[in-house]
């Protein structure tokens, strides 16, 4: 089986790879990146074991031109000359906007955000988390496919590859045009790869209340996230901080959801945390069903207790 | 005066499902209904620019005949007609397929600027119609839009906010098809007075026929993927829960921590 994965991020492609090989057992991985990508040497952060062919997708020298019609542009002629039982793309933005075009335009299947994805009796099947995450849909299809695949999901591939390299010109036309980029001040703070993330929710009364989290986090070493209603709704926390479906995937070490219900919205971004704790007034909300260790009460009063808990306690 | 066509979703609220973990079932029914979530800013958005630059807004949705609540909302919210595509034959259309059904409504339309859909649904959140909607229509789009910060006859200029904070700033001619980010706004709830009028505003019903659909290329033989199952999530999680006073609690979750070998600073 063939295969063409692609990501404007190339580190990302390495967890393609492991998908591409491992789960669905392809034997020809064609790699795509964009030589514009800010990565320098994106090639070669892509060549690893298992990849045949990189496709390098160069165009014009303006860096304003949209990535993202670059990708589906190259993405056809590539898929167009390599007839993929299955394309895999990992699920960034970027990566959310390619895949549906690339199905669309190619009138292959489409499935995002496939968790789990493999091989049964020649169908390609994947799970999805649905409904909120109240549900995991078993999705299959006879069909070539295009799926978006959640970064972190699969241990990135290793070893050294020669792959061979081709670069290929592409000129999507101008539809989309980029004519600036900016860096929103995130502060250095990245939920993503922390080892403990403690998250805050609606259990908090006022945005200034926040700060009693601050001690505990530097206690923990960990890092301050939120739920949906804090960042979208109340504008209490950067986006960039909110844990859940619409938001951020974290895997910390530790997960402590504070005044947060749980949300199946929520539940979803934080589902594969190794232990979870929750402090909640609720005793019946859904987080005590999804937490290892859970403390019934008010985070006003119990987070000041922990931090001297912890204080007295730790060796 | 811009023409705005919103696509909207009809979906179950996922809070309202009954989910049953000893039998691995999901009951839906008399689980309550409600436009999607993002839909709404969806809507939002598209109001705020009939009420800056004129022009009207009309409300899509493919659903069944209960989709019509869905769009009676958004017609309270300010939209002006509403179109409902509906017909058995629609039925199990996967997302591409959904797009496709918009498309030729969009193209029934016929005179329109800007398309704004959310960048996914509250029940399924594939994300996929927006992108394909627009590859139906061959015109220009725009991603998880947090501000359209510039709407001219012929060009809209929209920023987008990736991750990690990187924002991008980016123009196209219209018409073009824009999904928007929840942040973008929030949305209006109407007045009775609102709702009440949204009574006599126009909703009209098209089925296959009168969209001119192929009919391989709709509901479950147009598409391409299936849905096997529905499972419940399994949870493997301790659940130990402490309940008493903050300090008793609180000294036994530290201890549980330690435990664990958590690293204390």
């Amino acid at each position: 089986m063939t295969s063409v994965i692609f990501s404007e991020n190339p580190r990302l492609v390495p967890e393609l790879v492991t998908a591409a090989i491992e789960k669905l057992g392809a034997v020809d991985v064609r790699a795509v990146v964009l030589a514009s990508s800010q990565e320098t040497g994106a090639s070669k952060i892509a060549s690893v074991k298992g990849v045949s062919k990189i496709y390098e997708l160069k165009h014009d020298a303006s860096n304003l031109v949209s990535q993202e019609q670059v990708a589906v542009k190259g993405l056809e002629i590539v898929c167009n000359e390599a007839r993929p039982s299955f394309v895999l793309v990992a699920a960034t933005r970027r990566g959310r906007e390619v895949a549906p075009r690339l199905a669309t335009r190619l009138g292959y299947a489409c499935i995002t955000d496939a968790l789990n994805p493999r091989l049964e009796e020649g169908r390609i099947v994947a799970e999805r988390v649905v409904w909120g995450g109240n549900a995991i849909a078993k999705i299959s299809t006879k069909d070539a496919v295009v799926m978006t695949i959640p970064p972190k999901a699969h241990e990135p591939a290793t070893g050294e590859a020669n792959p061979e390299l081709r670069p290929l010109e592409v000129n999507p036309g101008a539809e989309v045009r980029v004519v600036g980029r900016s860096q929103k001040p995130t502060g250095k703070v990245n939920i993503k790869d922390a080892d403990v993330v403690i998250s805050a929710g609606r259990g908090f009364k006022k945005k200034e209340d926040l700060s009693l989290l601050d001690e505990l986090a530097q206690l923990l070493n960990g890092v301050i996230g939120a739920s949906r209603p804090l960042t979208s709704d109340l504008g209490w926390m950067p986006e960039e901080r909110q844990v859940g479906l619409s938001g951020v995937t974290v895997k910390p070490k530790l997960y402590i959801a504070v005044g947060i219900s749980g949300q199946i919205q929520h539940l979803t971004g934080m589902r594969d945390s190794k232990l979870v704790v929750a402090i909640n007034t609720d005793k019946n909300a859904p987080i005590f069903q999804e937490c290892d260790y859970g403390v019934v009460g008010d985070l006003y009063c119990v987070i000041p207790a922990l931090i001297r808990a912890l204080r007295s306690k730790k060796v | 005066m811009p023409e705005i066509i919103v696509c909207i979703k009809h979906v179950y609220d996922e809070t309202d499902l009954r989910i049953d973990r000893v039998n691995n079932r999901i009951d839906f029914e008399g689980a309550k209904t409600k436009i999607s979530d993002d839909d709404k800013n969806a809507i939002e958005e598209a109001v705020r620019i009939k009420e800056k630059h004129g022009g009207s807004v009309t409300v899509l949705s493919l659903g069944g005949a209960e989709a019509r609540k869905s769009i009676k909302e958004a017609l309270a919210m300010g939209c002006d007609k509403g179109r409902l595509l509906v017909d058995p034959v629609f039925d199990g259309s996967d997302a591409i397929r959904t797009a496709y059904v918009l498309s030729l409504a969009v193209k029934k339309i016929g005179k329109f600027d800007l398309v704004i859909t959310a960048s996914g649904s509250t029940d399924i959140y594939s994300g996929i119609v927006g992108p394909s909607l627009a590859e139906f229509l061959k015109i220009p789009l725009i991603t998880f839009v947090t501000k359209i910060s510039e709407l001219s006859s012929n060009k809209i200029t929209a920023e987008r906010t990736l991750e990690e904070g990187l924002v991008e700033t980016v123009e196209c001619d219209l018409p073009a098809v824009v999904s928007i980010s929840r942040e973008i706004n929030q949305p209006r709830f109407p007045t009775l007075l609102q709702i009440m009028s949204a009574g006599k505003k126009e909703i009209l019903e098209w089925n296959s026929q009168s969209l001119g659909a192929e009919l391989s290329l709709v509901g479950k033989t147009g598409s391409k993927i299936q849905v096997e199952a529905l499972n419940v999530p399994k949870s493997a999680r301790k659940r130990i829960i402490f309940e008493g006073s903050p300090e008793d609690t609180a000294s036994k979750l530290a201890d549980a921590l330690l435990k664990e070998g958590i690293e204390v600073k």
